[in-house]
């Protein structure tokens, strides 16, 4: 065990993996602080990037990202009452309040102490359960497996976005997006128009930056189209209570953190559901915990610690699917797949027992990124606070050449076309309310459920009497049809009672 | 336009996009294979099925079940015609780099995005033009070698 953790450190000790985490928070901090960019726009358009990097260093990279744009949307959450990230919506309601009292500084390090407590706490999870779980996982068939991702799917559909129906439909699209390139069984083309370049498939970093990147600058390109420049509130005030926190507060809201953080750690496990559903779950559970509920919203440092460690803990745990089943947890981890096996790795059951080395180097990195946004956080507060207010017509042309040169960097000149493709979908579906979170997460697990859908066929040769004989699959089927005739219920009773919605 | 006849028109439009689909883009690019277990096109035919028919039934949701009937549908003709600029700008920019060069597409696309943005003043909009393209091209092509169109 401690020879495993040494290798491991060693393997993440290195001066590039070393300098990628400090870019990479640093990145993810910055992004998440611009309203209206996240850590998800930083990841799509940094996964080209981690083509010329080790795969240590490139997931280091990516998972930086990640966690700095939890702490990063805090920023401008409190500052400006303008969350940069959807997750750091909670935030806004005790942060602002707080910053208003003059206390922004104080609400500021309770963000940054809070979703690294919570963050490292996920990740010492994601560490115990990824190897027993991949254990588990490793004695599934093509059936199980096929069972498994139906019922992500139905998971995901289920509870993301307003509309069942639209869910799905993403879902669907990115399934048959997935189909693109040639049939796996056969090698006969499917949909690639006479290119050579699609007959690999659609490369998931040019849908990525397309969909989700572009897209959301195309969005703000032409919402904040002559928007002047916002302002935020001081950090804080002159008095000296106002800028710390002590110790006394923090460990004041250690149960507060502790609750939020095994919330989020629960959420994040589960595929589909983000950081912005265990931001609220944790707040609401705050508030409920608290003897003083009324003063939530007003300014209670309580809050900021809920919310900031409830979609913190998300990050890790969004691991635990990837690593023990190949199925993504949230967008971020589905474009953390496409760097998996973009360095010709595939994540599952069988990635502990192939790749060990390189997982347990990535938790150690994981472990160095978590200080390292505790140190980048505590001491470029003041930095961010300024990339808070960067002006719109800087940031979004920028960041819309940024989006160009990523799409080249790994498709090459075939890139650039699709990814402006690709924004279109993503800015029609936002606007049109789509979730681009099932769609990126079909496309993703597009391959895998083809491949084992193919395998099941086979072993069934046709007699549907053989799931009978998959005792496991049938109940995670099960699972899957009540989920989803629940969610329609959910629909149709939701219809029949308008007077309560 | 209410949201209630919006969402079922954009359902019907899902499902009419679906069938066509199914009846003509599956045969025309698909290739048919008779030596496999599973036929190359089961998967593609699963998904415009599914959603063919989830927009079908979406469709007669809006229409039927759902009980907000008075929000007005989210059109809004000037972001429209600011999006479609944005993408024409954007599309050139493509077309640059892939003729003439990154820096010359990277220069139109940063200047003209900045213009677009309310920004008036010559030297911001040549400081936002020139800048950034040249960056990334420096930090690509010139420090990491990394050779860019």
């Amino acid at each position: 065990m401690l020879e495993t953790v040494i290798t491991a450190f060693s393997d993440a000790l290195t001066i590039q993996t070393l300098v990628l985490i400090v870019a990479g928070v640093f990145i993810g901090q910055f992004f998440g602080a611009i309203p209206g960019l996240s850590a998800l726009t930083a990841i799509a358009i940094a996964v080209p990037l981690t083509y010329y990097f080790t795969p240590v260093g490139a997931l280091a990279f990516l998972v930086s990202i990640n966690k700095g744009g939890t702490v990063g949307g805090s920023v401008s959450a409190i500052l400006m009452n303008t969350p940069g990230t959807p997750e750091a919506a909670a935030t806004a309601f005790d942060g602002h309040p707080l910053a208003k009292q003059g206390k922004g500084l104080k609400a500021l390090k309770m963000a940054l102490f809070s979703s690294v407590t919570g963050d490292t706490l996920s990740d010492f999870v994601l560490f115990a359960v990824s190897a027993p779980l991949a254990l588990i996982a490793i004695k599934m068939g093509p059936t199980e497996m096929l069972s498994v991702i139906v019922f992500a799917l139905t998971i995901i559909a289920s509870l993301v976005g307003r509309s069942m129906f639209k869910g799905l439909i993403a879902a669907f699209l990115g399934l048959l997006l997935a189909t693109v390139g040639l049939d796996p069984e056969g090698g006969t083309s499917r949909f690639i128009f006479g290119m050579p370049d699609l007959m690999d498939g659609l490369p998931i970093s040019a849908v990525g930056i397309g969909v989700l990147a572009m897209a959301e600058v195309l969005r703000q390109l032409v919402m904040l189209r002559g928007a002047a420049g916002d302002s935020h509130l001081p950090l804080s005030s002159e008095r000296p209570e106002d800028k710390r926190l002590s110790w006394a507060e923090y460990r004041g809201t250690l149960r507060t953190i502790l609750r939020s953080a095994a919330i989020g750690t629960g959420i994040g496990a589960l595929p589909g559901i983000g950081s912005s559903a265990a931001a609220f779950i944790g707040y609401n559970a705050a508030i409920r915990a608290s003897k003083d509920p009324k003063s939530f919203g007003k300014g209670n440092i309580e809050g900021v610690a809920a919310t900031e460690a409830a979609n913190s803990s998300v990050v890790g745990a969004n691991f635990i699917p990837l690593l023990a089943l190949g199925i993504p947890g949230n967008v971020a981890a589905a474009l953390i797949l496409g760097a998996f096996i973009v360095h010709g790795i595939q994540p599952g059951p069988h990635l502990m027992t192939e790749q060990g080395r390189l997982v347990y180097a990535m938790f150690a990195a994981m472990v160095i990124a978590n200080g390292t946004n505790l140190i980048l956080g505590y001491f470029g507060l003041r930095v961010f606070a300024f990339a808070a207010r960067a002006p719109a017509m800087v940031v979004f042309p920028t960041i819309g050449l940024v989006c160009l040169t990523g799409a080249f960097l790994t498709s090459g000149t075939f890139g650039l076309p699709l990814v402006v493709g690709f924004a279109v979908i993503g800015y029609l579906m936002r606007a049109l309310e789509f979730s681009f979170v099932t769609f990126i997460i079909g496309f993703v697990l597009g391959p895998s459920f083809e491949l084992s859908f193919r395998q099941t066929v086979i072993l069934a040769d046709g007699e549907i009497g053989y799931l009978f004989d998959r005792p496991i699959a049938l109940a995670i089927f099960g699972l899957a049809a009540f989920t989803l005739a629940r969610t329609v219920w959910r629909h149709v009773a939701h219809a029949r009672k308008p007077e309560e919605t | 336009m209410t949201l209630r006849i919006f969402e079922a028109l954009v359902g019907a439009g899902v499902t009419l996009l679906a069938l066509g689909l199914w009846l003509w883009g599956i045969p025309a690019w698909v290739e048919p294979n008779d030596f496999v277990t599973v036929a190359p096109d089961l998967m593609p035919r699963v998904a415009v099925g599914f959603i063919g028919t989830l927009g079908a039934l979406m469709c007669l949701h809006r229409l039927f079940l759902e009980p907000d009937r008075t929000s007005p549908a989210p059109i809004d003709p000037k972001s429209m015609v600011l999006t479609v600029i944005v993408l024409v700008l954007f599309a050139i920019a493509v077309t640059l780099m892939l003729t003439v060069g990154y820096i010359v597409g990277g220069v139109f696309i940063t200047g003209a995005l900045t213009i677009f943005m309310g920004q008036r003043k010559w030297w911001a909009i040549a400081l936002m033009a020139i800048c950034p393209p040249l960056m990334l091209w420096g930090f690509f092509e010139v420090l990491l070698g990394i050779p860019l169109p």
